[in-house]
């Protein structure tokens, strides 16, 4: 076979499978008729996020007025968290209505990052306009507490009543405030709906307004059992409907709570009467992400007998997850009681199993259903080797292995693997005090492990490091810490990295970092925290100039400064116009200045 | 068991011995030796694939024979993924395109997953980055859209271009 079209249309699309739509899309419209029908596929979404200015503009300018000649674009996904501005920019050109026509049949949107002005412009001008809008997700970073109420406003007044919407996921740091929500508001075309909200006197508000969910999941931020307002609401739901849902067609319910300060059982297995329905809810997930064990009073989430009391008359209910993370535990009797209560037939008759890893650091126990396979943080901390006895098979992606309190136990090849090993779905490993300090026998692949992160560590060998976990593709590391960071870049070349932050990076060393930066030749993603207190603005754009000239792969950076630079200093303006959007966020120790070219 | 063999023979005729262990990384060959319980003896006929390519499908199962199993296709591993190639791979790579293309031919005819994404991954970034006419040279891929269909694309993107 010599050439490619000589390729069976299944082999071309499963090339096509290793390209992004842009990329196919880029390189095949318009050859010949063949490759216009197999991209057919492509032509009908779009994920902006990774795609460079440059890249952008084409797809805009170019691709998507051929892609509407015979097929529409019908799902997007935009955002600023890689590439800053770009929701700014997709406003501005939705004001010329040859821009906007390409977007008429959009269904389905994933928005991610936008800033307060950004989505206010982007629903009132772009979405409310979109009569086929079934599903929406919007991930929100941080809310400024002075933004509070706009945003609130923004959510509940032109996102929530959105009438076309069937799915909705709206993921936010503070969850929403819906005591204010009007009693005539109801969200009937809401099928699936995730949502952050604040107290759980805003989801028994919620509850009442969405009669025709299925999946629901939300997450509180606090749960207090002594609010007044919470007795209260519960007391008239008991005079008016003793146990029955408010949601009849509702399927399964994913509860997560991020704090409790007060708790009754009685009153989470009131609010869950409100909601879980005998007669079509199969699954109901539980978590309690941290909590301090002030009173004792949390030990009731671990007694297997209250669940039981609690679930048994859900007959259709076949799945139940459970996490629970607190801090302040029992006594060895206690735990052994509570642990034995999640033993009783009617769990193992349900097959649901669960285990629990105690840990030393700050006295935590984390209970949890088998297998768990939430995304969950999964954190632990090791002082001896007795722990791994019962080490247990654990399906969660996210790992953190917090070595803070336990210097003085020092991890082995074999320990180490043997750990990560029972982590077979792990996609993000952090290391805290970790004292990697060991010889490698073999790579650990863990093939579905792409992000390492490394904090609080000294003396990092990077390259024996990466030859351990050879698949990582995004690192979070601080500077000084690489021990081997002067080695040579013809030496040591890390292909597989597309992201890398490299934080505290002390003000002597910004000038060796476009020559350390050499090793990462793919690399498309920078942070780069600098001391920069002390250096003039002159010096630090210098040396920024010969890292944004000389990596031309790189599409995002984002620079962590400990203060501002000059007000007069033009981001668009410097280097020759590669900075194409920009802008800057105040944090606590300092500014950030976000850069996408 | 380690060390035995099993004999496969090539389109072109030629036999050769492979370990059982290696020859099951392809799922084509594991299904005719498990499920169809072919003998050992018997010499299992490879159609599709000459012994040129044969030899080097060979070459690098046997590379790889002890690597972990692939991990479960999900959006959020494939956003993740790079499309990195080991260096051993990038090695083996470095044939004409002619060669490549029959390696992702019969990748897809054993079903050798890691092959096949190696192989794939490969020609995916010859391909990025091309525009449509740099891929057309490329891959030398002919127009067959109609003189008419041609000035009108021509138009169009005229008119993108300067917009």
């Amino acid at each position: 076979m010599r050439h490619f079209s000589d390729f069976p249309d299944e082999i071309l699309c499963k090339i096509f499978e290793y390209l992004s739509p842009f990329d196919a899309l880029y390189s095949f419209i318009n050859l010949n008729i063949r490759f216009n029908h197999l991209l057919i596929p492509f032509k009908r979404y779009i994920d902006l996020t990774y795609l460079s200015y440059e890249q952008f503009m084409n797809y805009i300018n170019i691709i998507l007025p051929i892609i509407s000649q015979d097929e529409q674009l019908y799902f997007m996904k935009l955002g600023n968290a890689r590439t800053p501005g770009q929701i700014e920019l997709f406003n501005r050109l939705m004001n010329d209505k040859i821009y906007r026509n390409y977007f008429n049949y959009i269904d389905k949107i994933l928005i991610e990052s936008p800033r307060l002005n950004e989505l206010i412009n982007f629903v009132e001008k772009f979405l409310s306009s979109l009569s086929n809008l079934i599903s929406l997700s919007i991930t929100i970073d941080s809310i400024r507490d002075e933004d509070f109420q706009k945003w609130t406003q923004l959510i509940v007044h032109s996102v929530l009543s959105i009438s076309t919407l069937i799915k909705l996921s709206i993921e936010m740091p503070t969850g929403l405030v819906l005591s204010r929500l009007s009693n005539t508001i109801m969200l009937n075309s809401l099928i699936d709906l995730t949502l952050n909200v604040t107290l759980v006197t805003d989801l028994l508000i919620l509850i009442q307004r969405i009669p025709n969910v299925e999946n629901l999941s939300i997450r509180i931020g606090w749960w207090t059992s002594g609010d007044r307002t919470l007795v209260k609401m519960l007391d008239e739901m008991r005079l008016n409907n003793n146990r029955k849902s408010f949601l009849n067609n509702l399927k399964s319910f994913h509860l997560t709570i991020d704090s409790i300060l007060t708790f009754q059982f009685e009153h989470l297995e009131q609010v869950l009467y409100r909601i879980l329905n005998s007669e079509t809810t199969y699954s109901f997930c539980f978590i309690l992400r941290h909590c301090l064990n002030h009173n004792s009073e949390l030990t009731q989430f671990i007694d297997g007998q209250r669940w039981e009391n609690l679930l048994s008359s859900y007959l259709l209910l076949n799945q139940f997850d459970l996490f629970i993370r607190i801090t302040g535990c029992f006594s060895i009797e206690e735990e052994n009681y509570k642990i034995n209560s999640f033993k009783s037939k009617y769990f193992l008759e349900k097959k649901w199993f669960f285990s629990y890893f105690k840990y030393s650091l700050r006295d935590s126990i984390i209970f949890y259903s088998i297998p768990y396979k939430n995304k969950e943080l999964f954190d632990i901390s090791i002082n001896n080797h007795e722990i791994f006895k019962n080490f247990p098979i654990n399906y969660t992606s996210n790992l953190l292995i917090d070595q803070t309190n336990n210097g003085s136990y020092q991890f082995n090849y074999s320990t180490f693997y043997f750990m990560l090993k029972h982590f077979p779905s792990l996609q993000e490993l952090r290391l805290i005090q970790f004292n990697m300090n060991f010889s490698i026998i073999n790579p650990i692949h863990i093939p579905s492990l792409h992000t390492l992160k490394i904090e609080k560590e000294r003396n990092v060998n990077l390259s024996k490091l990466l030859e351990l976990l050879p698949l990582i593709n995004t690192l979070f590391i601080p500077y000084f810490a690489i021990d081997d960071r002067n080695k040579s870049s013809d030496v040591y070349q890390y292909n597989r990295i597309s992201e890398l932050s490299l934080i505290d990076i002390p003000a002597n060393d910004i000038n060796q970092i476009p020559l350390f930066l050499n090793r990462f030749p793919n690399l498309r993603f920078l942070h780069i925290h600098i001391y920069n207190q002390r250096m003039t603005d002159e010096y630090l754009l210098i040396n920024l100039n010969e890292i944004i000239q000389k990596f031309h792969s790189i599409i995002y950076l984002k620079l962590q400064l400990e203060k501002d630079v000059n007000s007069s200093v033009n981001w668009k303006e410097q280097w020759n116009g590669r900075v194409k959007m920009y802008f800057t966020d105040i944090i606590f120790v300092g500014v950030l200045v976000h850069l996408w070219f | 068991m380690a060390g035995h063999k099993i004999k496969l023979q090539s389109n072109d005729g030629d036999i050769f011995d492979v370990e059982v262990e290696i020859a099951k990384l392809s799922i084509t060959i594991k299904t005719m030796l498990e499920d169809l319980s072919m003998n050992e003896e018997e010499i299992i006929p490879l159609p599709n694939i000459n012994s040129a390519i044969f030899k080097k499908v060979i070459q690098w199962t046997t590379h790889h024979k002890d690597d972990p199993p692939l991990p479960p296709e999900d959006d959020e591993n494939r956003e993740k993924n790079t499309n990195d190639i080991s260096s051993w791979d990038q090695e083996f790579l470095k044939v004409d395109q002619g060669t490549l293309f029959e390696l992702i031919l019969a990748a897809n005819y054993l079903d050798i997953k890691g092959l096949l994404d190696v192989t794939c991954t490969s020609v995916a970034n010859m391909i990025k980055g091309k525009t449509s006419e740099e891929i057309r040279q490329t891959f030398n891929i002919k127009n067959d859209f109609t003189p008419q269909e041609e000035e009108q694309i021509k138009k169009e993107n005229e008119w993108c271009e300067n917009k």
